[in-house]
């Protein structure tokens, strides 16, 4: 995990924001999240194994880091890793960070 | 020699394969494009004096597959026992890549790793330290450029050479019950950080990938509910203007004029022989293939672009701006690949609905998606646009737009039909980096689908031109019918009965049926029907037209006005596709309810679109209701109360398999 | 009848024969819509179909 944690300021680079407000902020979906900002993911619940699963695999899993490039009402683009994702509002609220 | 390729969706796979095979198979810029295993053999410069055959497969994340085509990825390296696996790593996200190659690398099969896309790195200055990830992984890592050829042959050559060897590990599962869930989260937890570690070690950047872009400020515009469909609806009719209203009528005008030299030229040989011959020769074959191949330049042009478009990496952002529309109606986000995918060809856009998860929405979707028109349908659409609408390029957009309209009625409909049964249902879309489209590639998949096309005018369309003619021909003593009398025809006696019922559509002739008729074998038929039928070859040359009267003198000899000629072509757009889509349906449903619902759907569309056309674009050009009226009122009331009476017998099946078993077996009873 | 009626004839024929024999060449083959321009990549024609076709492949239940 520690690893995982100082790979996430090497490569991710921003300062991660839920981290240094520490738990204060509660539990937050990606949708109250602000834009431009890196989280770490603290929970994914999405009630489907597969599909959590699959969001592994991506590199969207629990003490990961996730950035929030824009938003809308009923969606977001995220950046997992390396790579740019459009989730639907639904997956958006799945992801508690 | 079998050599596979595996790699993450959108790393290239497809790009290398046709790079080393010489093959020309489906690439685009977004994930999913290829859904089932392709092989061929190795190019010579490649392969040496070895036979070597190439095996390209979907795109995966990992061993563990998530969707149908992942699933054929990693039953074919774990079972079909390939002599090496080619690895294509996005360079440009390894770190989500390593994953998998981790994997790949436990198979005991050898790797080599090629890091692809390099080229982007090299633009966005970072830099993957490749000595060091080759030592740190195992095995042979080599950078390419698969769209440049760069860095092929070195990779393929070493694959060779390793082939029959046994690839050592960097990384080894633990022996784990592989059903408990909480093990293997945490297995591959470690292998994940495993993964992390080498790719912190290898790779520096420069452009941090978080950072917001310019790139992305346009994604935010694209992907935006109102403004990303605005822009989608202003390409869409840039795509139809330039195909169909400018540049392709420009090349088909050029061709028209030697396919009639040709054709006159035939007639003129043929002066003293039997006149039958004359018309099968020079009007049926010459003159009905020609008016299906003069047509040709507009789809060229129009795949072209499209093909564009699909390299760019547009496709993604329209499929992500379209996901909150398409669950509104019932549908899954994934349905927009497939009505994507449905411009170019209906049956892989209904063999593309297997990703779909839930089995409703697939169906629903596959009944629906080939109201897009597709590109069999353009002639008919440029025919129709050439001929009634002096050219515009606004008919095939609005086609396009009505067939999008006319899904979400149809998936409103469905779910009505059906029963909406909440679900969850989540949409992922990667959107992938932009990229400048290649021209060369658009070309190549332009002349293979204009190879197509031609390979099914002379085939396919060229025998029914002839049935057609030798029907119209004769009579059902196989007399040749006289000049005057052509409604004794065996084509007209056996299209009358069909025409009678379109006379509320305002195109009740046989000739008109018999054209819509041939339309179900390949929808081309219908233009190549009408030139036989007619006589006419001369569709897209507007200028002639204009010359000798323009719209007026088309709607003379096919008795058709503005008006009537829309409904026309829209009948022929919406009612079912060709028989070939419709056993592409039949395969994908499994279910002989869902069939005949499709096909009732689609010819209930058509009627009722052409019949609201044609009566109040009657009743607002003359003031008055089209001939028919109130017989076709009737025959869509029988429509509606089909759709209430299928409606009632679902809703109650599905209530009683809800139900408990004592309560139907009771229902039963009573009945 | 003169040369050009023969000459037709014969035409017609031949591009009959070569249409026909061509659509039963990939009937058999196995492609059951001809020029359909996606016939090489469409998931319906693969040879290898039981890779990925006639397989549970519709439930996305994972093995």
């Amino acid at each position: 995990m520690e690893l995982a944690y100082a790979m996430n300021k090497n490569s991710a680079g921003t300062v991660i924001k839920n981290e240094s407000l520490g738990t204060a902020a509660g539990n937050m979906t990606l949708l109250d999240a602000e834009p431009g900002q890196t989280y770490i993911i603290k929970e994914i619940n999405t009630d489907d194994d597969e599909m959590n699963s699959f969001l592994f695999r991506l590199g969207c899993y629990q003490g990961e880091p996730i950035t929030l490039i824009s938003k809308k009402k009923k969606s977001c683009i995220v950046v997992i890793k390396d790579g740019r994702y459009n989730l639907d509002k639904m997956l958006s609220e799945a992801i508690i960070i | 020699m079998r050599i596979a390729f595996a790699g993450n969706p959108n790393s290239g796979k497809t790009t290398m394969y046709n790079a080393l095979t010489g093959r020309n198979e489906k690439i685009g810029n977004w994930g999913g494009v290829t859904v089932g295993s392709k092989e061929f053999q190795l190019k010579k410069e490649f392969a040496g004096d070895k036979e070597v055959i190439a095996v390209d497969l979907p795109g995966a994340y990992s061993m563990s597959p998530f969707t149908p085509e992942e699933g054929i990825t990693s039953e074919y390296v774990r079972t079909a026992n390939p002599d090496a696996i080619v690895n294509i790593v996005d360079a440009t996200n390894l770190s989500r890549s390593l994953f998998f190659t981790t994997q790949l690398l436990e198979l005991g099969i050898p790797v080599v790793v090629a890091l692809n896309k390099t080229d982007i790195n090299e633009k966005e200055g970072t830099k993957i330290d490749v000595n060091k990830l080759s030592a740190k992984l195992n095995c042979p890592v080599f950078e390419t450029v698969s769209t440049e050829n760069k860095g092929l042959a070195e990779m393929i050559a070493k694959a060779i050479s390793l082939a029959g060897t046994t690839q050592k590990a960097p990384y080894l599962q633990a022996d784990i019950d592989l059903h408990d869930k909480n093990a293997v989260d945490a297995e591959d937890r470690k292998r994940y950080s495993f993964v992390n570690g080498i790719v912190s070690d290898v790779e520096t950047r420069k452009t941090l990938s978080a950072e917001t872009t310019s790139a992305d400020k346009v994604d935010g515009i694209l992907t935006n509910p109102i403004a990303g469909i605005l822009v989608f609806a202003v390409v869409m009719w840039g795509v139809f203007w330039v195909s169909q209203a400018w540049l392709g009528p420009l090349v088909a005008d050029w061709l028209v004029g030697w396919i009639e030299t040709f054709q006159g030229w035939v007639a003129g040989q043929l002066e003293n022989s039997p006149a039958i011959l004359s018309a099968l020769l020079a009007d049926g074959i010459v003159g009905g293939v020609g008016a299906v191949v003069g047509f040709l330049p507009l789809v060229m042009v129009m795949y072209f672009l499209i093909a564009l478009l699909e390299d760019c990496g547009y496709m993604a952002r329209v499929s992500a701006v379209m996901d909150p529309i398409f669950k509104r109606v019932g549908l899954s986000g994934k349905s927009v690949i497939p009505v994507v995918i449905g411009t170019g060809c209906g049956i892989p856009a209904i063999m593309a609905c297997r990703t779909i998860r839930d089995e409703r929405e697939r169906r629903a979707t596959s009944m629906l998606t080939t109201f897009i028109p597709c590109g069999a349908k353009i002639p008919v659409i440029a025919l129709f646009a050439g001929a009634f609408f002096n050219g515009a390029g606004w008919v095939s957009t609005l086609s396009y737009f009505l067939g999008l309209v006319l899904i979400f009625l149809g998936a409103l409909l469905i779910k009505g039909i059906t029963g909406y049964k909440y679900r969850k249902s989540f949409f992922i879309m990667e959107l992938p980096k932009w990229k400048a489209p290649s021209l060369k590639f658009a070309f190549k998949s332009m002349m293979e689908r204009a190879k197509a096309y031609i390979i099914k005018a002379a085939t396919i369309i060229l025998i029914c031109n002839t049935v057609v003619q030798i029907m119209q021909t004769f009579d059902w003593h196989f007399q040749v019918v006289e000049e005057g009398a052509e409604n004794t025809s065996i084509l007209a006696s056996i299209a009358s009965p069909f025409a009678i019922l379109l006379i509320p559509l305002g195109f009740g002739v046989w000739q008109l049926a018999a054209a819509a008729i041939t339309g179900f074998i390949a929808k081309e038929n219908v233009v190549g029907t009408l030139a036989v039928v007619y006589a006419l070859t001369s569709f897209i040359d507007t200028e002639e037209l204009a010359m000798t009267g323009g719209a007026n003198t088309v709607a003379a000899t096919m008795g058709l006005t503005s008006v009537t000629a829309l409904a026309y072509l829209f009948f022929n757009l919406y009612t079912p596709p060709c028989f070939a889509a419709i056993g592409a349906m039949n395969s994908e449903m499994k279910s002989r309810g869902w069939l005949w619902g499709a096909i009732g759907l689609q010819l209930g569309t058509g009627y009722t679109i052409a019949f609201l056309i044609n009566q109040f674009g009657t009743l607002f050009t003359e003031g008055h209701f089209a001939a028919g009226f109130v017989p076709g009122l009737i025959a869509e009331a029988c429509m509606v109360a089909a759709v209430v009476l299928i409606g009632k017998r679902v809703r109650a099946h599905f209530d009683e398999q809800y139900q408990l078993h004592k309560a139907s077996k009771a229902a039963k009873a009573t009945a | 009848m003169n040369a050009a009626t023969i000459i037709a004839i014969i035409v017609i024929a031949a591009i009959l024969f070569f249409a026909v024999r061509y659509i039963y060449k990939e009937k058999k083959k196995g492609k059951t819509c001809i020029g359909c321009p996606y016939a090489d990549s469409c998931p319906r024609h693969r040879q290898n179909g039981a890779a990925c076709g006639s397989t549970e492949q519709h439930n996305m239940n994972i093995r």
